[in-house]
C-alpha cells in the first residue's frame, strides 16, 4: 500500500516518525506500509533462525527487522524477513542507534525473504535486482504459497537460481548442504 | 583496469579530474579505465544512433558519451555506449555542467551497450543486474563477438530477455519490430 505519493529522499525516510510502529519499505522513493505477517511466515523464519544457530552462526551476525538500502530508481529501503551478516558488517552496525544497513556498509552475506500473498512480484523480481545490485552473495526466497524454496547465488554481478521442492536437501554457497528439505522448512517445523 | 584501491565515493568521482582525457567508470566504489572503443564497436554505436534518430526520435533525447549513476554495493557511474531518453530525463539533463544522470533523476528508456572482448560479465552480468534496479524499460547487448544481440524487457523490477542472431529482425518494446536483423547490427551497417 503506497501512503504518500510524494516522492521521498532517503534522508527524509530515515527522519519520518508517524508516531505509530508501522514498519515500512522506501521503494523507489515511496513509502510502502509493511503488512502483518502471517503466523506460517513467522515460524518459518524463526525457524531458519534457529538452524542457522545450530550451523554455528554466532546471534550478533543474525537480524530479524533490521533494514538495509537498496538503490532502486529513487531511494528505497527493504526490511528482509531475515539477514546474517559478516563480521565487518556486524562491526560496522554495532552501537547504531537505528538497525540500517547503509550503502556504505557492507554487504549482508544472506538475505532471506518469506513471501506473503501478493507480495511475489516484490520478493522474486524487484528485490532480486536490488540485491544483486546491492552485492548480496546470497538470497533465499521461501515461498510458502507456490511450495518452493529458491536459493539465488550471486556470480559476478547477477544471480543463479536453484529451486528446491518437496524433499530436496537445500544447498546453501554459505552453509553447505543443510539437514533441512524444502517441505520442512515451507512448513516452518 | 583498476587504478585506485581506496575506495571513491560518488561526490570524490564526481569532482575527479586527472588532467587527462581518460574515461572512467566507478564500479562499486573503484575508478575503472574505459579502454579505447574498437573501430567495429564505434560503427555499431553510430550505426544505431543513425537508426534511431531515422525511427523519428529526435536528437535532444539521444546520447553517446553520457554516463548514468548507479548503485552497485558502493557508488558506481556506467558509461553506456548508446542512450535514449524520455523528454522528461532530456529536460532534466539540460544545462548540466556534466552529462550525468543522477539518482534522483528519471531513468533513460533505453540503454545500448556494445560488449568489447574481456568485458561479457560486466554487460551481461553487472549491468544487467545495476540497470534493472536502476529501472531502465529496455537494454540492448550488442555482441559482435558471439554474433548476438540480446533484448532485456523490464518487467516488474526483473528483466526478460530475447536473444536475436543471424537475420531474425530485431523486436524493441520500444520502437517495435524494426527493419533491422541482428547480422545487419554487428556488422554495423
Amino acid at each position: 500500500m503506497t501512503v504518500a505519493s510524494q516522492k521521498m529522499s532517503l534522508e527524509e525516510y530515515l527522519n519520518f516518525d508517524d508516531g505509530t510502529d508501522t514498519r515500512y519499505e522506501l521503494e523507489n522513493g515511496e513509502l510502502i506500509v509493511m503488512p502483518p505477517e502471517s503466523d506460517l511466515n513467522q515460524r518459518i523464519a524463526s525457524l531458519l533462525f534457529a538452524l542457522f544457530l545450530q550451523n554455528g552462526i554466532p546471534p550478533y551476525r543474525l537480524r530479524i527487522g533490521a533494514e538495509i538500502v537498496v538503490n532502486s530508481s529513487r531511494a528505497g529501503t527493504r526490511l528482509p524477513d531475515l539477514m546474517v551478516l559478516s563480521e565487518e558488517l556486524a562491526t560496522a552496525l554495532e552501537g547504531s542507534r537505528r538497525s540500517t544497513i547503509m550503502s556504505d556498509m557492507p554487504p549482508p552475506l544472506l538475505v532471506v525473504e518469506v513471501v506473503s500473498p501478493h507480495q511475489e512480484n516484490r520478493d522474486y523480481r524487484y528485490k532480486r535486482s536490488e540485491y544483486a545490485t546491492r552485492g548480496i552473495a546470497e538470497y533465499w526466497i521461501v515461498d510458502p504459497i507456490q511450495q518452493r524454496m529458491t536459493v539465488l547465488e550471486w556470480v559476478e554481478g547477477l544471480y543463479e537460481e536453484m529451486v528446491y521442492t518437496g524433499d530436496s536437501a537445500i544447498a546453501s554457497p554459505l552453509l553447505g548442504v543443510l539437514e533441512l528439505t524444502a517441505e520442512r522448512l515451507l512448513q516452518g517445523r
